[in-house]
């Protein structure tokens, strides 16, 4: 049976007096972003120097880096305000109640809440894919670099969406969700960055601890959705026809970073006779994000139960009543 | 269908109900009456599994609402004291949406929500955005959405507070229809006068504490020992009255002005039969003599004590 607050939210939504409005922005705004990237493509072929094949090819990867992390703050940017605006909108207009004594249970409540969010960032996702495959047809990026970059797009709304949801269940305030919502992900994006900070200088010293023949990795940034959508865009499970090219670009460029990996020329020379075997960095991404979903559900579920929590209260009236 | 026994719950320092004891028989009407920060509202909660009780015993229809919360919302419509709306939602959407949280089967639902609308007046505006409608309105279509699911309990938090007159009578008529149905009800309210007329029982709540509880009649009678008097004598002899009010053992509350005199009288109807005849055998000329058993709000005042300490 399908949970009720998913049909009912997105009617709601696109209902709504500025539905209309709101995805006619975004749609401008991607296919805005999408002419400007394809603008600065059309520099890169012209400056490339790798052939007329290769220079598409490399505006190609160049586009999609850029798009890619476009929508990747744009995501980032309206989860927290659909999701964290999810359970304290209840609360704030008194329908809560109403939801909390109905047979929904408060795993249906959540669910749905955290459903419906994802979904309503799943159209505005949608609308903009065709714009996202523009790249794929100027090559460069195959569809297996696709697939990758939008599981990972996927999971950061998941996982994004599951946080917002928590702290709008936890929020007394529809300010305090909001607030709390892009806290979260002001600690996933700039306070991770700030760690960086702190772990390039800690470790600035080679000599205390060398680089080793698979780099070495900073470990700061692995919640960083930038960073690990960086690596899944350097870094693809299966190798594309460029995938020589990648390396070239911002991607490949600031993952080389973060491990601190020579070019393989290089560390063929240093460290003869040795294959690479670090995984990629977005695995840990990718783990920590799916370790963070269902906690942050779990959370949100704990949140909403009434009446409270019940192990305790057992616990509690036994002893008063004994 | 309801029974609390001891039951405690503090809100931090404060204690919101301090040893409560209610029992709401199946079939009843129960008016739960009291100040506004008595604890009716946190009664209701506890009973409709919203909030956890600190201490004591609760059981709805036999279920603990903290231990098996589901069951007990199996069996309870519940309808808050403020009326929250989704936006953009018209009144048949609204209920269908609730029948759906309420796990009722979906070709069962369009049929439901007509009766529902029916019942409570609303089918004219089945497809008016709940935000359009009047307050009175909304109170109604809140009662359509607490019965969505037929329970054999309705917890009615103010259900007629902020509703004009004709929407109160409108609201009396409804919850009579309701017993006929055979639900039991437990409505609180602040307004004393709301209830009257509309309960089968009664319970007085203040200050955290249940004070009294049971049937109508029966609370009604135990405090039949007041009458509240209404007489008319003479102009001339209205002085007169006054001061042989004042000077009878039994008589209070006593309020002169424009040749009539209020009082309370302590006492049944013999009691009041031989104060009219000594008025008169003093020569006070009584033009008219009414006297009326204790409305809801006398039998709240003498409960709570006038609402002073102690």
């Amino acid at each position: 049976m399908t949970n009720p607050i998913i049909a009912n939210e997105l009617r709601t939504r696109f209902r709504g007096r500025f539905a209309a409005v709101g995805l006619t922005v975004w749609l401008v705004a991607v296919v805005g972003i999408g002419y400007l990237t394809y603008l600065l493509g059309l520099v890169q072929i012209s400056q490339g120097g790798f052939g007329e094949v290769g220079n598409r090819a490399l505006a190609g990867r160049a586009v999609y880096d850029w798009l890619i992390l476009l929508v990747l703050t744009a995501v980032l940017v309206v989860v927290p305000a659909v999701a964290g605006l999810s359970v304290a909108l209840e609360r704030d207009r008194a329908t809560l109640p109403l939801l909390q004594v109905s047979q929904l249970g408060a795993w249906g409540l959540v669910l749905g809440k955290w459903a419906s969010s994802l979904l309503y960032v799943g159209v505005l996702l949608a609308s903009a894919a065709p714009i996202l495959a523009v790249p794929v047809l100027l090559g460069g990026v195959g569809w297996g670099d696709l697939a990758a970059t939008l599981g990972f797009l996927l999971l950061v709304v998941v996982s994004v969406g599951a946080i917002s949801v928590w702290t709008s269940a936890r929020a007394k305030t529809l300010r305090g969700a909001i607030f709390g919502s892009y806290l979260w992900v002001f600690v996933l994006v700039v306070v991770t960055g700030a760690l960086l900070l702190g772990e390039v200088l800690l470790l600035g010293d080679g000599r205390a601890n060398p680089i080793g023949p698979d780099g070495r990795e900073f470990v700061s940034v692995w919640a960083n959705p930038y960073v690990g959508m960086l690596s899944v865009l350097a870094e693809p499970v299966e190798a594309s026809d460029a995938a020589d090219l990648r390396w070239r670009t911002l991607s490949g460029a600031a993952i080389d970073f973060f491990l601190q990996r020579q070019p393989e020329q290089v560390r063929q020379q240093r460290f003869p006779d040795t294959e690479s075997t670090r995984s990629p960095l977005w695995w840990r991404t990718v783990a920590i994000y799916l370790a963070m979903t269902p906690l942050a559900l779990v959370g949100a579920a704990r949140s909403v139960r009434a009446p409270g929590k019940p192990d305790r209260f057992k616990a509690r009236h036994k002893g008063a009543t004994s | 269908m309801i029974r609390m026994d001891g039951v405690t719950k503090r809100y931090g320092k404060v204690e919101a109900l301090s040893g409560a004891a209610l029992d709401v028989p199946e079939g009843a009407v129960m008016g739960l009456i009291g100040p506004n920060g008595a604890g009716k509202t946190t009664s209701m909660l506890i009973a409709s599994t919203l909030l956890a009780r600190d201490a004591g015993e609760v059981s709805v229809a036999g279920y603990d609402p903290a231990v098996n919360p589901t069951e007990v919302r199996r069996l309870l419509g519940y309808m808050p004291d403020f009326f929250g709306v989704h936006e953009s939602v018209s009144c048949a959407e609204y209920l269908a949406f609730f029948a759906a949280t309420q796990k009722v089967p979906a070709h069962r639902r369009p049929p439901l929500v007509d009766e529902l609308l029916e019942l409570v007046g609303l089918s004219d505006k089945r497809h008016d955005d709940v935000n359009t409608l009047s307050r009175g309105m909304k109170q109604r279509l809140s009662l359509a959405r607490a019965l969505i699911h037929d329970p054999a309990l309705l917890v009615l938090d103010e259900p007629a507070s902020g509703l004009d007159p004709r929407a109160r009578v409108e609201l009396r008529e409804l919850i009579a229809e309701l017993t006929r149905l055979g639900k039991t009800v437990l409505i609180s309210s602040h307004i004393l006068p709301e209830l009257e007329g509309m309960c089968s029982h009664l319970a007085v709540i203040d200050r955290g504490r249940v004070l009294a509880h049971g049937e109508m009649d029966r609370i009604r009678g135990e405090l039949s020992g007041m009458r509240r008097v209404r007489a008319r004598v003479v102009e001339d002899d209205l002085e007169r009255l006054e001061r042989f009010l004042d000077d009878t053992e039994g008589v209070g509350d006593l309020v002169v002005e424009r040749a009539r005199a209020r009082f309370t009288l302590e006492g049944g109807e013999a009691e009041q039969a031989a104060l009219l005849a000594t008025v008169v055998a003093a020569d006070i000329r009584v033009v008219e003599w009414v006297a009326e058993a204790a409305g809801l709000e006398e039998v709240f005042m003498r409960i709570t004590g006038g609402g002073d300490e102690g």
